[in-house]
């Protein structure tokens, strides 16, 4: 077995991980990739707020007819006026919150950050986003039908409860990306 | 530490389950978070002679009164969930996440006033930051500023949450101290491979 020149990772059975140097190094990773986490997601802020209320209106209307598209599948009469969907079920404005374009900035945040080349990153970052929109989706529906049948728990619901499942699938989307990659470069080095 | 798919789903899945009753005790100690916040932020408030203060609004929002320019009243309104969510997230990410269960629960109580004062500490930088920049929702640094308060909450839990399980998801040996307990020749690697120390990471 050839030990590969770069390790692409830090959760991986690193080559060698045991050694003083390799532990340097792989404590400098795990500084180096916070760093890069926050200045990515700060810039990806910076990005979305250069892009103003017009990209915003965009988003929120976009996931609107998603959403409405969403819940025509599964039987509800929906259409979306704008940023506002009704449906049978219920009337929801989509707001900023609830597109998921902070999930998403954090999860690509994340794969950035992640000590790798860049082929995995683009093919992580394009199906974590996939997977990101779904998510969505099936939290706007979801509460869609939470505020239809029970009103009173509709804003713990969407304040607490899918907010933190969906940092949640993030993370576990993340970390499933990260040992996936590290699979398939164990499979090629050995 | 090997960490395989099976792990991973085991932490997923944990994760989610642990998240119910994180969240039910984040609702029910909300309120003196944002009394113990109000309270002390209203202190540095005082001390440094700034046209803010913070109350708590009937619907549970918090309610920053500050002075414009033109000496006219301004009323901004935070939902306390988007500041204070990462201490219902980070309860159930290290509850799930792989190590004995006395260790988790020391993390978790450790962690929830650490976090606290962080929250404090991010929204007095903002609400400072949003100040300087007069509050013009129409200026992209305010808008910046805005949107990093909007997801700190999360972006907190995840980052503490990284830095408390870190060794959790390294590889077997890589948080040992350098030099010390050095596996045999033919000892087992650590690393999980099966393998002898002499063929694997030691070769």
């Amino acid at each position: 077995m050839r030990l590969p020149r770069r390790s692409p990772g830090l959760i991986q059975n690193m080559p060698g991980s045991s050694r003083p140097a390799s532990l340097k190094i792989l404590r400098g990773r795990i500084w180096g990739s916070w760093l890069i986490f926050i200045g990515a997601f700060l810039t990806m802020h910076a990005l979305l707020a250069w892009a103003g209320q017009p990209g915003w209106e965009a988003l929120n209307e976009w996931t609107a007819r998603l959403t409405a598209v969403s819940l025509n599948l599964l039987g509800a009469e929906a259409h979306a006026e704008g940023k506002i969907v009704r449906s049978s079920l219920v009337t929801i404005e989509i707001i900023r919150g609830c597109t998921g374009i902070h999930q998403i900035m954090m999860y690509v945040s994340a794969v950035i950050a992640y000590p790798c080349r860049w082929r995995p990153k683009f093919i992580g970052i394009g199906l974590g986003i996939v997977a990101l929109l779904l998510v969505t989706q099936v939290r706007v529906v979801s509460l869609c039908y939470v505020g239809s049948f029970f009103p009173a728990h509709f804003e713990f619901a969407h304040m607490v409860l899918w907010q933190s499942l969906a940092v949640i699938i993030t993370v576990f989307l993340w970390i499933l990306w990260a040992i996936t990659m590290t699979r398939d470069h164990e499979t090629r080095s050995s | 530490m090997r960490l395989d798919l099976r792990r991973v789903c085991v932490f997923g899945l944990s994760a989610v389950a642990f998240l119910p009753l994180s969240a039910f005790c984040y609702a029910l100690l909300l309120p003196y978070y944002e009394q113990l916040l109000t309270a002390l932020a209203n202190v540095i408030f005082e001390s440094a002679s700034s046209p803010l203060s913070i109350t708590i609004g009937t619907d549970g929002h918090l309610v920053v009164s500050r002075v414009s320019e033109t000496g006219a009243g301004v009323q901004e309104s935070y939902d306390p969930n988007v500041l204070f969510l990462n201490l219902a997230i980070l309860p159930a990410l290290l509850l799930a996440s792989p190590g004995k269960l006395v260790h988790r629960m020391r993390a978790v109580v450790l962690s929830v006033p650490a976090l606290l004062a962080l929250n404090l500490l991010l929204f007095l930088v903002l609400l400072r930051t949003r100040l300087c920049l007069s509050g013009d929702p129409d200026q992209s640094l305010c808008v910046w500023a805005w949107g990093i308060l909007m997801t700190s909450g999360q972006v907190t839990a995840v980052l503490a949450w990284a830095l408390l399980s870190r060794h959790a998801f390294l590889p077997a040996g890589s948080n040992r101290r350098v030099g010390a307990g050095e596996p045999g020749r033919n000892d087992p690697c650590p690393c999980g491979s099966a393998r002898k120390y002499k063929h694997c990471c030691g070769g």
